[in-house]
């Protein structure tokens, strides 16, 4: 070939340390024409003519195009490439290699985890990643999850992962002032999830450690989009999608409740009709005729709710600077009435080579969230306000919505309150602020030795509002309105300062850091409330004109951490891998006695598939074993369990109050971390030139020195002693599993992850059982905590069906009556059956509320311009105690019931499954028939997309142009009879959950979208 | 940097709370020293407090002047004498009792270590030993040996303490007293230097008490009784200084508006309507006393036996105190629906019955020595020490308030019944008479003949194990230095 071209030379850089980077390809576009660089970077070639374009690619690095023009020296920096998860993983304070990870990191696809409607990134990751349960806390617009990573290791402690965005170790209080009643958000709401770039999990204590004394729960890494070298991108995008309920209750309508009425009075006077109609609460035929359908009060809270999404971006960077900006709008607007939510976030990431060695930047993001809740989860009227469904489902249909037809105020009837008063006139909203950001400086000391410190800010507040007035809602009405402020605010400061070497000699390649870091935490809270109102005109904006005024809260709260921490990585010919941590923490949250602690790991892996033994194995590309062991901890206790702080009191003298003091608690000098001990055993393989890839993991970790009230002789004046004394044990298998199933015009990939968690109470101290659970004046205690069994244990009586004759009334609850339901004696004070029902001696453990296994599977499908794909989520083998049962099956038909009731026990319909209905008062507890399976399969999302092909996008001047539609939780297959077996009305809590309370229902979401990149 | 910081850390991870008071702050100005003795009184008269309700409800139900609810195993088990070391209120009066004690021994341990106005300094460390005494004294009457602690709880070790013996215990008490009796002022009744706290009187009355109690079962010291009366009278001659006297009616001994009034010596001080938090606080747990009407507020728990009601003489206006329950709304007054369904009445708060507001949130106190109780242990103690005669005058204070006949032409043996009876009509429900009954060592006979009486109300008899309570088990558990009582 003659070239009658030009001779270009240059050199390619790597951003990470300014050296020369050797190997990069260097193409002519269009063209064969190829070079390679040398060990310093350094590459020569002969092009064509000045309008030829440069390609310079090299595996773990994004590609860059430079047009020759009139340069005859190209010069370029190279940027690594974050997004090729095979290549480079995201870990504490560094990255590595995927090939050289010895530790437990899951990576989530955010490609697929974009496809979701976007709500709020941490519901986004369920069924995302192996190891990680994610259990949506309510499914109200903003309502939080619990994220659980390998399982519930602190009983009494925090179970939530540590969150680190961009480096920085994120706190956020989650419960807001504690003004309002709402379910708490999770720190990853506040974020955009359109600014990730990627989100690893680290899971195993080789990976954690490094995090010390808040790695016991695992740590999300969440890694935001940079800028770069590129031109300038703009990205536009919006979706709007409609919600609806997905799955309704079905509850008596006004002629079906009269008879149920009638039918229970019938019951109580031995069928007597002549007794029974003569009661003031007997519908008389009439009556029943003139109803109609009655008011269905689900219809008249429930909506069809609105998610809207708007996102415009700008990414892009010239000569030494790179930049990201985004602003986003989330609106979500629930299936429930006035119950939404709304995010505004602003990003700026900025970096910049200012000099040859020195590198600085920055991240800063500024969210504003405002969400009015609704009260869902929770029984009928705890604290202020009752929950919008327990109304809904319980309200009588055969009453007028408001109180009469020429006066629009709503009514109360008996003790609930009025549905739609509670969504309409219920003032419960929360307005966060969260401005998170870090500034950072980068010298090259020496070649391979680099310095970073970064300060770190994180503020976020929260101004919460809630009113109940005393038109409609039961105890706005007894107490003249409740109102309610709260504001908090939490300033967290983070600096680190990392030293880090990298180098390669030969085969030998080392990484190691060495990092301080310190951290200081505040938090202020204020809380005012006021009850007894004029009217409900002011609500809750002035407090002093209640005529029964709470005394002001307030309250102050600091914490600091130091911490030195180490770590080095080695390998040896990419065969052998070896990694070591330690951190030693200082906290000042523990005792005088055990302020500081150390938390070491230890890792090793042996690449198989690069022996040489192996090479003849071409189906095999890759086969690592790895096993990694350490201790990590969990600082997140209750501030100052440690001190004896004084508590104040009151006593009357001469009629007003004075205020005493006493010291609450005995101090314990010696309280020191939860320490969890981990091991982890895991496999990484890769077949068929990486068609088919995955992994598959067996950790075990035990979870030791859990704080737990520890009993003393109460004749001390105390009960118990805040002390080191639990133990859990958490173990099981995870697989995940990666396959490209067809890969031509059409491709079609597959991404499959499962996990088998198990949990087992070691030591609970001195005792050998813990009653837990939901409790009220129906339920009392419904799960029990013991040694040597998991947690989430369903504790209550085994319900054998209906008592047919007086030989069965024995075993109904309290002695009640034929047609109450009949339980299993199992025992009684001398050790055998006696004949009676007892709390103490009939109650046995009666289901689980984990889940043997639970995962995801996700099929991506594309062919020329139309991508598809649809992802399953699940949980398996898990039961729920369905309270809302236990209210709305069999109770008083006072208030209304599910339609079960029709056909429930009377003498003449003997088979029936729900016992007879009666006016009088028939206990009920924890029992079998409240106990459900909670399996669910969902089919979580399904997304066709279309990209406009190319030659219609440039000739509208656009680069990129994706029109998609998405639908989400549009089929769940499950057993369970509640709405939605996806519930958790606890909340997060380690010793009771799995119970479904009055929830917000599950919603069903269709939306479309498109996006413009110019 | 590394350095900087590790100079600066120290500093940084030192614990200094702002939202409370760390026990390093504390103990320095004459108010820290208040506050530490008004925490000794919010665990008498607090929602956790002895005398909120168990103190009351667990006496009552032991003795044979009430009875209880019979679908409530917590009163029902006492009431029938099956009760054992697992029932909430008797761990929980032990618990609060102990609470009570442990305050007061922070009070005196640190207060003595202040440098503070002496006097100021030797009143509080003074009210502190009478509460303290107070309170092993209710321990001691109850549980018999009970661990004794005179220390502040500061540290986990060491909290295991044997039961020390009831000789040793009374010995602890009179000490406390004898020393909080040199400290401790007068408190005028009717001014206003009359606010609730512990008075001289107060300490006077329940040294005599404690003589008194002595003088009887289980120690049976005879030689307590001239004791006791010393005491009494020390009290009565000097009841000008006090402003001690009866209220012309019974039932305005409980009136809010009477309240440390003439005939209060020592009460507990509760006060409605402070709100939360103080809802319970603030106020007598009233609940239990109500009587439920369909659709008011009440538990109409504790009733009054047959046996007390009918000890009293038909003409005794005491009996106002238990009436036929009544509620007034508008023009319609309603009635309890029997005449037996008699209820206490002397706490009940009328507004709040016929408002329907909550019944735990009234004004009333709790009345722990009235001034009648003073009268009549000094009858008592004059006819066991000088005979029948000397008794009469203070009897009659009693009686003639009440509208009944003096007693006349009574022995010494007669006397003394007499007396125990009329201890029970004038401080029933007010957590006398099952102590009375202990000290007289006539458990089982006066329960028998209540039973005899109404069998429905009272259908145990106690046994001699029950002259004092099972340990609770939540002490038992923890505590191997203890064994549980016989016969429990």
């Amino acid at each position: 070939m003659v070239i009658d071209g030009i001779k270009v030379s240059g050199r390619v850089l790597s951003s990470d340390d300014q050296e020369g980077l050797p190997g990069v390809n260097v193409l002519v576009k269009g063209t064969l024409l190829g070079t390679v660089t040398d060990v310093n970077g350094n590459y020569s070639i002969d092009v064509p003519g000045s309008e030829s374009i440069l390609v310079f690619s090299s595996v773990g690095y994004i590609k860059e195009e430079v047009t020759v023009g009139n340069s005859t020296v190209v010069d370029i920096t190279l940027m690594p490439d974050i997004t090729a998860l095979e290549e480079i993983v995201v870990i504490g304070y560094g990255e590595v290699r995927k090939s050289d990870l010895t530790g437990s990191v899951a990576s989530v696809d955010i490609e697929d985890m974009n496809k979701m409607t976007k709500t709020s990134l941490d519901q986004s990751l369920q069924g995302m990643a192996a190891g990680v349960l994610v259990t949506q806390n309510s499914a109200q617009p903003g309502g939080g999850t619990s994220i659980r990573i390998r399982g519930t290791t602190s009983l009494t402690g925090g179970n939530e992962p540590l969150y680190v965005i961009d480096g920085i170790p994120i706190e956020v209080a989650s419960n807001g002032s504690g003004a309002n009643f709402g379910p708490a958000l999770n720190p990853m709401s506040l974020l955009n999830p359109d600014d990730i770039q990627n989100i690893e999990i680290l899971k195993d204590a080789s990976s954690t450690a490094i995090y010390g004394a808040r790695g016991s729960n695992g740590v999300v890494l969440i890694t935001t989009k940079q800028g770069t070298t590129n031109d300038t991108k703009v990205t536009f995008s919006a979706s709007y999608g409609i919600q609806d309920v997905a799955t309704n209750l079905e509850v008596l309508n006004a002629p079906q409740f009269m008879e149920v009425v009638n039918q229970a009075l019938l019951n109580d006077n031995n069928g007597d009709e002549s007794i029974a109609s003569s009661q003031e609460l007997w519908y008389t035929q009439d009556e029943k005729d003139s109803i109609g359908q009655g008011v269905d009060w689900l219809d008249q809270v429930l909506t069809t709710g609105n998610v809207q999404n708007y996102q415009v971006s700008v990414t892009g960077g010239k000569d030494k600077l790179r930049y990201y900006l985004s602003i986003g709008h989330n609106i979500n607007n629930g299936i429930v009435k006035n119950s939404n939510f709304q995010r505004t976030s602003i990003r700026l990431n900025l970096n910049s080579q200012a000099t040859k060695r020195l590198g600085i930047g920055g991240n800063l993001t500024v969210s504003d969230v405002g969400s009015s809740f609704i009260r869902t989860e929770g029984d009928r009227q705890n604290a202020g306000v009752s929950s919008v469904m327990y109304s809904a489902l319980r309200y009588r249909p055969t009453k007028p919505i408001f109180l009469s037809e020429e006066d629009d105020e709503f009514a109360v009837d008996q003790e609930v309150s009025n549905p739609l008063a509670l969504v309409e006139k219920v003032t419960n909203t929360t307005n966060r602020l969260a401005v998170i950001g870090n500034l950072y400086g980068e010298y090259q000391i020496l070649e391979g030795l680099k310095f970073k410190t970064t300060g770190a800010f994180n503020y976020n507040s929260s101004r919460d509002n809630f009113y109940a007035p005393q038109e409609g809602t039961y105890l706005g009405a007894i107490n003249g309105g409740i109102g309610r402020v709260g504001f908090f605010n939490r300033s967290n400061l983070t600096n680190t300062n990392a030293l880090n070497y990298n180098k390669t000699i030969g085969n030998h390649r080392i990484n190691a850091v060495g990092v301080f870091e310190i951290i200081y935490d505040e938090l202020y809270r204020v809380l005012d409330e006021g009850a007894g109102f004029v009217n409900d005109n002011l609500r809750e904006h002035d407090l002093s004109s209640a005529s029964n005024a709470s005394k002001p809260r307030n309250y102050t709260e600091e914490w600091g951490l130091v911490s030195y921490l180490a770590r080095i990585n080695y390998s040896y010919a990419d065969k052998y891998l070896f990694s070591a941590s330690g951190r030693y923490d200082g906290s000042s949250r523990f005792g005088e006695n055990n302020k500081y602690a150390f938390f070491p790991s230890a890792s090793a892996g042996w690449v198989v598939s690069n022996e040489a033994f192996m090479e003849n194995l071409d189906f095999l590309s890759q086969l690592k074993i790895r096993v990694s062991y350490g201790v990590v901890g969990n600082q997140s206790i209750p501030l100052y369990s440690s001190t004896s702080p004084f508590a104040s009191d009151a006593y009357v003298l001469n009629n007003s109050l004075v205020t005493g003091f006493h010291s609450s608690r005995i101090a314990n000098p010696d309280l020191r971390w939860e320490q969890k001990v981990q091991t982890n055993f895991g496999i990484d393989f890769s077949f068929l030139e990486g068609r088919i890839s995955g992994t598959t993991e067996y950790y075990k970790d035990v979870t030791k020195d859990l704080l737990l009230a520890k009993r003393v002789p109460i004749s001390s004046g105390y009960s118990n002693v805040i002390s080191n004394i639990g133990s859990i044990e958490n173990s099981g298998f995870e697989f995940s599993l990666n396959t490209v199933n067809i890969n031509r015009q059409f491709s079609w990939r597959t991404s499959f992850n499962i996990s088998f968690p198990k949990t087992l109470v070691k030591s609970l101290g001195e005792d050998q059982f813990l009653l837990a659970g939901y409790t009220d004046f129906i339920i009392k205690n419904s799960q029990i905590v013991q040694v040597g069994e998991p947690l989430g244990q369903f504790y209550g009586y085994i319900n054998e069906g209906i008592a047919q004759t007086a030989d069965d009334v024995p075993y109904t609850l309290g002695n009640t009556f034929i047609g109450d339901y009949k339980f299993r004696d199992i025992s009684g004070p001398e050790g055998v059956p006696d004949g009676l029902i007892s709390q103490e001696f009939d109650k046995v453990v009666i289901g689980n509320a984990n889940p043997d296994f639970f995962g995801g599977i996700t099929n991506s499908m594309s062919y020329k311009n139309l991508e598809f794909s649809f992802f399953f989520q699940g949980t398996f083998g898990n039961d729920i105690m369905n309270v809302n049962k236990a209210f709305i099956e069999s109770s008083k038909p006072n208030s209304n019931l599910l339609v079960s009731a029709l056909d429930a026990w009377t003498p003449t319909n003997t088979d029936a499954e729900v016992r007879m209905l009666s006016f009088k008062n028939v206990d009920v507890d924890a029992n079998t028939r409240y106990v459900e399976d909670g399996s669910y399969l969902r089919l979580k999302n399904v997304t066709l997309a279309y990209n406009l092909p190319g030659e219609i996008t440039s000739r509208l001047g656009l680069t990129n142009v994706q029109l998609s539609l998405s639908g989400q939780n549009l089929l769940t297959f499950t057993k369970y009879s509640g709405m939605d077996p996806e519930v958790d009305a606890f909340r997060n809590n380690s010793l009771s959950f799995g119970h479904d309370v009055f929830g917000y229902p599950q919603s069903r979401i269709i939306s479309g979208g498109f996006s413009v990149t110019f | 940097m590394v350095l900087i910081g590790t100079v600066a850390c120290n500093d940084f991870l030192e614990e200094t709370p702002k939202s409370f008071i760390a026990p390093q702050n504390f103990y320095k100005t004459e108010g820290d020293a208040l506050a530490s003795m008004y925490s000794i009184y919010d665990a008498l008269g607090s929602g956790n407090g002895v005398y909120y309700r168990w103190y009351r409800d667990l006496t009552l139900m032991l003795s044979d002047e009430g009875y209880g609810p019979t679908n409530n195993s917590l009163f029902w088990t006492l009431n029938t004498y099956t009760h054992d070391g697992r029932n909430t209120m008797i761990t929980q009066l032990w618990q609060f009792t102990y609470a009570a004690i442990d305050r007061a021994n922070a009070t005196i341990d640190n207060v003595t270590e202040m440098t503070i106005n002496q006097q100021l300094k030797d009143q509080i460390i003074g009210e502190a030993k009478f509460l303290r005494a107070l309170n092993y004294f209710n321990l001691v009457r109850l549980y018999g040996p009970v661990p004794l602690s005179l220390e502040e709880t500061k540290s986990v070790n060491g909290l295991e303490r044997p039961t020390s013996s009831i000789e040793d215990i009374y010995k602890a008490i009179l000490d406390d007293l004898i020393e909080a009796e040199k400290y401790v002022p007068v408190r005028k009744r009717g001014s206003a230097a009359a606010n609730g706290l512990a008075d001289l009187g107060a300490v006077k009355m329940l040294l005599a008490k404690v003589y008194m109690t002595m003088a009887g079962y289980p120690l049976n010291d005879a030689a307590k009784w001239p004791l006791a009366l010393e005491k009494a009278k020390e009290l009565y001659t000097s009841r000008a200084d006090y402003g001690f006297g009866l209220w012309s009616n019974y039932l305005d001994a409980f009136e809010p508006k009477n309240e440390n009034g003439k005939e209060d010596i020592f009460s507990i001080q509760f006060k409605a309507g402070f709100g939360a938090p103080f809802v319970g606080e603030g106020s007598l747990q009233h609940i239990d006393v109500f009587q439920g009407i369909k659709g008011r507020r009440g538990n109409y728990l504790n009733r009054p036996s047959e046996k007390l009601f009918l000890s009293f003489n038909s003409t005794d206006k005491r009996l106002l105190a238990l009436p036929n329950f009544r509620i007034v709304l508008g023009d319609t007054t309603y009635f309890a629906d029997t005449s037996k369904d008699r209820i206490f009445y002397k706490f009940v708060e009328q507004d709040v019955v016929d408002k329907n507001s909550a019944p735990n949130d009234t004004e009333k106190n709790f009345p722990v020595y009235r001034y009648s109780d003073l009268l009549l242990m000094l009858a008592e103690a004059e006819n066991e020490v000088n005979g029948p005669a000397a008794a009469y005058p203070y009897l009659k204070e009693v009686t003639d308030r009440a509208g009944v006949p003096e007693a006349t032409g009574l022995s010494k043996d007669e006397m003394r019944t007499f007396l125990m009876d009329e201890r029970m009509r004038e401080l029933h429900n007010e957590g006398s008479r099952w102590f009375d009954m202990v000290r007289q060592q006539m458990i089982m006979e006066e329960v028998a003949e209540a039973s005899t009486i109404n069998s429905v109300q009272i259908p145990g008899i106690p046994q001699e194990h029950h002259y004092f309570l099972p340990y609770p088990v939540d002490e038992l558990a923890v505590n191997d230095q203890i064994s549980q009582r016989p016969g429990y």
